[in-house]
């Protein structure tokens, strides 16, 4: 208890209250521009916590990281283009919800349970954190490999109509992220001797491309024919509490503790973040529904299962870096970076040593989450704003950000280029009906996989035996058998209907 | 209307050239190297943010600010392990406002084919830091006290003790070079970056593992980790209870430079102007505690010449081992 105390003195005084509300303000502005992203608000404020203590500089980088997942849900219910990859999932039902005029309850529905699922990872966070930090310790080459590969075929839930088209679009994304050095042996890969291919396809620019600037090339496209547009209006003054009854609020405390479990599940997992535990949540939920049809159609329920996921990974995501010093995102790469510079070296000692900055996390966690409650919700008027704005204004600005964004994730213009190529390879993905969602995380969990492959033969010295032995990689692998062959009936079922 | 906007963009035009004009007259200027910095600098750190290159870097440009009366600022351009970064200032205009902060990893891509060039296509200034700390750590819960124990299981079981580092990465070569001196065998496996090595160790999926001592420190202090051998001359100030390899009788000395370059064809008097700020720096007590307080790490440097030098005897050295580190 004296320690939670302590964690309350490291944020509740003037100017870390301050730093947390420009911090939160400034998230949910990068999280709902697409483009840009929580990553990138840390990214670009790092350079300003050098100036400050360590515990102001987490308080921040905390908010930042909460406004930063949650803003994301902005643009993905009011335009269909997810502000963040945390927020894919979001689009799905959220956007219907706006087609039907419906975008303010969805918008609701997105914050309230935003705001519950970092809530929840908070209190898993703060008292399972060293329990759970156990199990992921145990996770070698071996389970990584099969919880890739169950990731991989869980995708096939999320395809759309055609599992086929899914599971392509999966391997398309596993092709690309092999161009470039080989994460083992720093063998150049589908490079043609030109050295910026060397560095491989950056994720960023990727998604950027593949969501945003795609998103775009089918607006100019539409433009030709134009489609009635459907202005948006957040007008909270119209909306009773949230904007969503407490009957429809009981109907999703299921949805509600599942998602969040989820998402801080596999926010706990390292190196799977927010922009998977949304799209697993999502389809987990769907199929366990008793109307799956209606997903996609625009349901609050797809809404929770995405927004309280994704809100749910932060908590998670911290676990592994606070116990084990092993960042569960590249968001918590971030905060590595920033502990580091402030000379704390986050592991099991840091709940000794920097009970202050520890327990500082814990309290700002919470109180960043309602925070962004507040701000959030009253000021939706304001961040909508941006997207309120005539589309053929408002796309050729994004379109900007788009570059420049991606122009600032590593100062090359390789990666302006990697946004365009992406973009093109989207549309046309847009054109043939193929879903992008399973080729990002194709292009994300292909490395992993293929990573952990090689370095289990590299322990086992070439047998693949310790691979079903190992009795978490084991499970792993019998629930991938079990979802295909899940996944498969259903899509004859469906063909023979 | 349209006649404003014409004469708008003629002034626009207008004003960009006299700026250009003007840079160029600069850039002419017989006394542009006596004068530098005249604005701000920026050092190329060829990783990302929150890295120990990082680091060094950052703490270094903390202090040269005041030295040189300019911003220093640093730009994380990764890729290609450090070569992205590197050939950015390689291909920059050698005027003494771009400049790379790197270590012996851009000798060691250069032997292991990332790049085709390295110390040689650029202007090396000097070596802001050693880093003398590498150590071999064990999990506490294994049986080894000593160097000479692992080296014996090591003995017992050819290829089977799991020795973690990054293929033809630095961790690896130690790893090769301590096979050489002791007459063993080592399954070398991968296990990521510093902090995964350092859970696979927590959860004893690896036997051994080395890295700079301050990537293990927690570790070590929180009693999960022994570090049986520190692979320097002598032993640390910082923590001398760990004892060298060599005085175990493995003679493997192991260490990093973190140096500072410019674009082939800068001004030596710009190199020596900031060859003599950084001796400044390494000299400034501060300096020394922030280091040894992130890293664990004691101030160390070395002049222009000494650090051309020492890249051209390392390189030497990698060269030699080549087959080693490739594994032929």
């Amino acid at each position: 208890m004296g320690n939670f105390i302590i964690g309350l003195h490291t944020v509740m005084n003037a100017p870390a209250l301050l730093l947390m509300i420009m911090g939160v303000v400034i998230g949910i502005i990068f999280g709902a521009i697409p483009g840009l992203s929580a990553t990138m608000a840390i990214a670009l404020f790092l350079p300003v916590t050098y100036g400050l203590s360590a515990q102001l500089s987490v308080v921040l980088l905390i908010a930042l990281y909460v406004g930063g997942i949650s803003g994301g849900l902005i643009s993905a219910i009011l335009t269909h283009i997810p502000g963040t990859p945390s927020s894919i999932a979001t689009c799905f039902d959220g956007w219907p919800l706006t087609k039907k005029g419906l975008g303010s309850k969805a918008l609701g529905v997105g914050i309230v349970f935003s705001f519950l699922g970092t809530v929840f990872s908070g209190i898993v966070l703060m008292f399972l954190s060293p329990v759970l930090a156990k199990v992921a310790i145990k996770f070698g080459a071996y389970e990584y490999f099969a919880l890739g590969v169950f990731s991989l075929t869980m995708i096939s839930g999320l395809s759309g109509k055609s599992v086929i088209k899914g599971v392509a679009s999966a391997l398309f994304g596993c092709i690309f992220a092999t161009v470039g050095m080989d994460q083992i042996s720093a063998v150049p890969r589908f490079t043609y001797g030109i050295q910026s291919l060397k560095m491989g396809f950056n994720i960023l620019p990727v998604m950027i491309g593949m969501f945003a600037v795609s998103e775009i090339l089918k607006a100019a496209e539409q433009s030709r024919h134009p489609v009635k547009s459907l202005p948006v209006h957040v007008n909270i003054k119209d909306i009773k509490g949230f904007g969503f009854s407490l009957k429809e609020f009981r109907s999703q405390i299921k949805n509600f503790f599942y998602a969040s479990s989820i998402g801080t599940g596999i926010g706990i997992l390292p190196g799977i973040g927010g922009g998977i535990a949304n799209v697993i949540a999502y389809s987990a939920i769907k199929n366990k529904s008793k109307y799956p049809e209606k997903f996609g159609t625009g349901i609050i329920d797809g809404v929770v299962a995405s927004e309280a996921s994704n809100n749910a990974a932060i908590g998670g995501a911290l676990v592994p870096l606070l116990t084990l010093g092993i960042p569960g995102d590249t968001v918590t790469a971030m905060l590595l970076g920033g502990l580091t510079l402030h000379g704390i070296s986050p592991g099991p000692l840091m709940f000794t040593q920097n009970v202050d900055v520890v327990y500082g996390i814990f309290v700002a966690l919470i109180v960043a989450a309602i925070l962004m409650l507040i701000v959030e919700f009253y000021g939706l008027r304001i961040f909508s704003q941006v997207l309120n704005v005539p589309k053929n204004v408002l796309l050729p600005a994004i379109f900007i950000f788009c570059v420049v964004g991606a122009y600032g994730v590593n100062n090359q213009l390789f990666d302006v280029v990697s946004v365009l190529i992406f973009g093109a390879l989207g549309y046309v993905f847009y054109k043939l009906e193929i879903p992008s969602a399973p080729f990002i995380l194709g292009f994300i969990i292909g490395p992993i996989v293929e990573v952990n492959l090689r370095r289990g033969l590299m322990f086992s010295q070439g047998s693949y035996v310790p691979f079903v032995t190992s009795p978490i990689a084991a499970i792993f692998l019998i629930a991938s058998v079990g979802s295909l062959v899940f996944a498969i009936t259903k899509n004859l079922k469906t063909k023979r209907n | 209307m349209k006649k404003f906007v014409v004469s708008f963009v003629a002034l626009f035009m207008g004003l960009s050239m006299a700026f250009a004009n003007g840079q160029q007259e600069e850039k002419t200027s017989a006394n542009v190297a006596t004068d530098w910095p005249t604005k701000s600098i920026q050092i190329v750190v060829p990783f990302n943010a929150g890295g120990d290159t990082d680091f060094h870097a950052r703490t270094y440009a903390k202090y040269l600010k005041d030295i040189l009366g300019q911003p220093v600022s640093i730009l994380n351009v990764a890729g290609a392990n450090g070569s992205a970064g590197t050939i950015q200032v390689r291909d920059a205009n050698p005027d003494g406002y771009t400049a790379l902060f790197f270590h012996d990893s851009m000798l060691m891509n250069k032997v292991v084919g990332v790049t085709d060039f390295a110390q040689e296509a650029l202007d090396p200034c000097c070596i802001g830091v050693f880093d003398h700390t590498y150590i071999l750590a064990v999990n506490s819960k294994s049986p080894y006290k000593t160097l000479g124990d692992l080296i014996a299981a090591a003995k017992a079981n050819p290829g089977q003790l799991k020795y973690a580092s990054s293929i033809g990465g630095y961790t690896y070569y130690l790893g090769c070079l301590l096979e050489k001196a002791a007459g063993v065998s080592f399954n070398k496996v991968d296990a990521g970056g510093g902090s995964a090595r350092n859970a696979a160790l927590l959860a004893e999926k690896i036997d051994t593992n080395v890295n700079p001592y301050g990537v293990m420190k927690p570790y070590i202090d929180s009693g999960d980790f022994r570090a049986l051998a520190v692979f320097s001359e002598k032993r640390s100030q910082l923590f001398p209870d760990v004892p060298t390899a060599k005085e175990q009788g493995y003679d493997v000395i192991g260490s990093r430079a973190y140096f500072l370059a410019f674009p082939k064809g800068t001004d030596p008097i710009i190199i020596k102007k900031m060859a003599d700020a950084m001796k400044q720096v390494s000299e400034n007590p501060n300096y020394a505690s922030d280091i040894e307080k992130a890293y664990c790490v004691e101030p160390g440097y070395a002049g222009t010449q000494a650090t051309i030098k020492y890249l051209n005897d390392t390189l030497a050295a990698f060269e030699a081992d080549k087959n080693l580190i490739l594994g032929k």
